[in-house]
């Protein structure tokens, strides 16, 4: 029974914007088995706040500074 | 991470490919004009529970959805995970891919063959042809020391240098414990890229060829994939173990 490939896909703009949010997709995410392989705060000012530490917390966070390397493989 | 099995997992792997390979082996036979893909199913379901074994097809989850049947019968269009009917009879010019997944204690053995059914058109025979020499190619290149886009290149070259469509929308993959296992292997790539291939990878590597288009949609069943163009497709599957000595076919069928 042949593989469905595993598809890549990226949020871009405003969500999750809150802490509830970013937990009910974690949960939405869980659900099917998937992760987050990354956060990136584009600008300094995204890189504070709850949202911003809960993702840094769990070492998902990259600042705008290091972006460059999210994109290289 | 690629699960590497040791020597009893290998032992099992071989019992569970072997269930896989005699099932898949006595389907064969049944495939005749008249016979519709229902029967074929129920005989697959018998055959696999007369060894013991268990399919890992019925029941496999995506989502929500089950897969309702013990066997994935894809029948010309059809590219794989076609689900037996009573309304599909097979008639002479058709082809039909039987793909068998069984677990056999803990293990998992995954093979697939497309069979003709009656006279085909002589194009079709080629496509048959030139997608089980593409099989035998890749599974030539799961070496120790290899690259798993090795494996994928050998497959895609030999059949675009056919004219014939490789499927992009799914892939062949690790089996063992799991059905699915890492790492993916695609059918398409580039030489020297993906996983290294070490020894003890059980690898299910399974070309899916169209006779035209390479693109595929899933039909409102919510399984079965089809060629866009309606065109037939051919689909042959091994489950390898890779030694050091070089890959080593499990799913070889009883009478060789």
């Amino acid at each position: 029974m042949a593989r469905k490939p595993d598809a890549g896909f990226a949020f871009a703009g405003g969500f999750p914007a809150t802490l509830l949010q970013a937990r009910i997709l974690d949960e939405w995410l869980d659900a099917r088995d998937e992760s987050l392989d990354a956060v990136i705060a584009l600008s300094p000012a995204s890189a504070r706040g709850e949202l911003a530490d809960y993702y840094r917390t769990h070492g998902l966070l990259l600042e705008a500074s290091s972006v460059d390397n999210v994109f290289r493989p | 991470m690629i699960p590497i099995k040791d020597a009893s997992g290998i032992a099992r792997m071989r019992e569970a490919c072997a269930v896989a390979a005699y099932v898949l082996h006595e389907l064969k036979k049944h495939v005749k004009p008249g016979v519709t893909t229902y029967d074929l199913d129920q005989l697959a379901k018998e055959l696999i529970s007369s060894r013991g074994a268990r399919s890992a097809c019925y029941g496999y989850q995506i989502g929500d959805r089950r897969f309702p049947a013990y066997t994935c019968l894809s029948v010309n269009e059809e590219v794989v995970h076609g689900i037996g009917s009573m309304k599909r009879v097979l008639r002479d010019g058709d082809i039909i891919s039987l793909d068998i997944v069984v677990e056999y204690q803990g293990y998992i053995g995954d093979n697939a063959f497309t069979v003709a059914v009656g006279q085909i058109p002589p194009a079709v025979q080629k496509l048959l042809d030139v997608s089980q020499e593409a099989l035998a190619l890749g599974i030539a290149q799961a070496r120790v020391g290899n690259r798993i886009g090795d494996i994928s290149h050998a497959i895609q070259t030999h059949c675009e240098k056919n004219g014939f469509g490789v499927v992009r929308d799914l892939v062949g993959h690790g089996v063992g414990v799991e059905m699915h296992e890492e790492p993916q292997i695609p059918n398409f790539g580039r030489k020297g890229t993906g996983a290294k291939i070490r020894p003890g990878m059980t690898l299910a590597i399974e070309p899916m060829v169209n006779l035209g288009t390479h693109r595929t949609k899933c039909l409102a069943d919510g399984w079965t994939i089809v060629t866009t163009d309606g065109a037939p497709a051919a689909h042959f599957e091994h489950t390898v173990l890779t030694r050091e000595e070089g890959p080593e076919i499990l799913t070889v069928p009883p009478s060789v």
